[in-house]
């Protein structure tokens, strides 16, 4: 039984890999290597690496302990079968850091990663969104993917709102720019997964207007969202102005691609390769001249589809 | 009027639907009857143009995507999105002014909790208020008594017969024929992948016992039971 439910993770995963367009031994072997050469550089080049990974770590347990999930093996299984599965599974997942804590000889950071995703495993509590107390958001009802974004999001601007802080508090600009660049990254965020068809099909409008409409709402709300931060930036670190139009006016950028990008291909998810393009894209903006008109007109031609334009 | 021309569907190799035609005038409920994965909900979502197909769908009354309020056997909520706000959102996106949604409430939903939260029957009772709140000419309701509470399936009922007062257009599929002969004018039976000529009211208790015999009474032999 359990020897079967790995397997079926595993074969799960390979699915996901092979759905989303990559070799699963080459994304396999690609993720590694991001992994192995990421958390050297976090661990080697920055104070609290440790302390980092131990979070990440934290992020890939927590979804596991979703109510769904768990009420679904335990009425499936014996109480020691759910137990030992599931902690199982909560040390194959923490093994890549705890080898990372081990080469670095960080004791006590492995002793913490070992008990809290043990603890994580045995306790039977969820970190799922099934909490019926709606987070409050500081806007109207519309746009939804603000509305949602927010309520998924919301420790990571609090976190955004304590770098900027800090950065406040030690004189440190980058780091201030660095908070908001976290803002703007959520704010796109809020755009890389398709939604449900029907939330677009059951709009009356034609592809065209769709698409500014959803752009221009997009650029207005993630104004809302920096605002805070760019004028706190500009007030207390004004040298910094023009680095700072710089990086708001790319992000904007960035956002309208995502946008573009996402409803290219609506509503399947956005392949790899699109992605990677974006993602190259980054390091080489003037990429990005020849692929906005691109994504625009796929845009339109998919939304034509939905929207019976 | 919608006209339904010869519709077909296949995914691969499996052809769902093979040249569904029918004719479905304003003022009128149509029931469609069929075995689960008989093609009922492929049908509402080439209505819909949800899903590519042969043949052809004409709407007389201008865009039937514009007009049509869908209600799926699982309607989708997104995450983290209150009741109200699924609300609102299905009224902004149809440029239809809401007014206080609170008062229009006509199923007494838990507004303000997440809808992703909701017991099945809510969750359709909220998809349903939803399409109603859209002021559509034409509702395609897939399931809509399934995973109801029985106040709600006779609500749901008596709505399904006010909007037919209303002129409305109304298509929906159930697996409880009392439901279907109390609300539908006519009932199509979707077998192999195209319709029955329509089966008028005085016609139900017969095509009932047709159903009875023709399959469950079969079936029921093949474990013993008859």
């Amino acid at each position: 039984m359990i020897k079967y439910y790995f397997q079926l993770q595993f074969t799960r995963q390979v699915r996901k890999l092979r759905d989303f367009g990559v070799n699963p031994i080459f994304a396999s072997l690609a993720i590694l290597a991001l992994f192995v050469i990421g958390s050297n550089v976090l661990m080697t080049k920055t104070e609290f690496g440790g302390h980092i990974l131990l979070i990440v770590s934290m992020s890939w347990l927590f979804p596991l302990t979703i109510k769904k999930r768990n009420d679904f093996l335990k009425s499936s299984m014996s109480l020691i079968q759910y137990f030992r599965i599931r902690i199982i599974e909560n040390t194959i997942i923490s093994i890549p850091i705890l080898i990372v804590f081990l080469v670095f000889q960080e004791w006590i950071l492995i002793i913490t990663l070992l008990l809290l995703s043990t603890i994580i495993a045995i306790r039977v509590f969820s970190f799922s969104s099934n909490y019926t107390f709606p987070i409050p958001r500081p806007f109207s009802e519309f746009p939804f993917e603000f509305s949602v974004g927010l309520r998924k999001t919301y420790l990571v601007i609090l976190g955004s709102y304590v770098l900027l802080f800090i950065a406040f508090k030690v004189g440190n600009p980058n780091l201030g720019i660095f908070s908001l660049l976290l803002l703007l990254l959520t704010c796109i965020s809020f755009y890389g997964i398709p939604e449900n068809e029907i939330y677009v099909w059951v709009y009356k409008s034609n592809a065209k207007k769709f698409l500014f409409h959803k752009m221009k709402f997009a650029v207005f709300f993630s104004s809302l969202i920096i605002a805070p931060t760019s004028i706190f930036l500009l007030i207390f670190f004004k040298a910094q102005a023009l680095i700072l139009a710089a990086f708001i006016g790319l992000g904007y950028v960035f956002l309208l691609v995502v946008i573009l990008l996402k409803y290219s291909t609506f509503p399947r998810e956005v392949p790899l390769p699109k992605g990677l393009l974006v993602g190259f894209s980054l390091f080489f903006p003037p990429l990005l001249l020849a692929l906005i008109p691109y994504f625009y007109n796929q845009s339109i031609r998919s939304l034509k589809i939905i929207l019976h334009d | 009027m919608i006209k339904i021309l010869n519709l077909k569907k296949e995914f691969g190799e499996n052809q769902v639907l093979n040249g569904v035609t029918a004719t479905l005038v304003e003022g009128n409920v149509y029931g469609i009857v069929g075995e689960n994965g008989s093609g009922k909900t492929t049908l509402f979502r080439c209505l819909a143009g949800l899903e590519n197909y042969k043949g052809e769908i004409e709407y007389d009354g201008g865009m039937l995507k514009n007009e049509l309020g869908l209600l799926l056997t699982e309607p989708f909520f997104m995450t983290k999105i209150t009741g109200l706000e699924y609300l609102k959102f299905m009224c902004q996106a149809r440029s239809i002014n809401s007014g206080n949604l609170l008062e229009r409430n006509v199923f007494d939903l838990p507004l303000n909790r997440y809808a992703e939260t909701y017991s099945t029957g809510m969750k359709k009772k909220l998809a349903l208020t939803a399409i109603l709140l859209q002021e559509n000419k034409v509702f395609i309701l897939d399931e809509p008594f399934n995973g109801v509470d029985i106040q709600s399936n006779i609500l749901i009922s008596e709505i399904i017969l006010k909007l037919k007062v209303l002129n409305k257009t109304i298509i929906l599929s159930s697996h409880i024929f009392s439901t279907l002969s109390d609300t539908c004018d006519q009932i199509f039976l979707l077998k192999k992948g195209e319709f029955s000529n329509p089966i008028l009211k005085h016609e139900y208790a017969e095509l009932e016992k047709s159903m009875k015999e023709e399959t469950v009474l079969k079936r029921l032999d093949k474990l013993g039971l008859k």
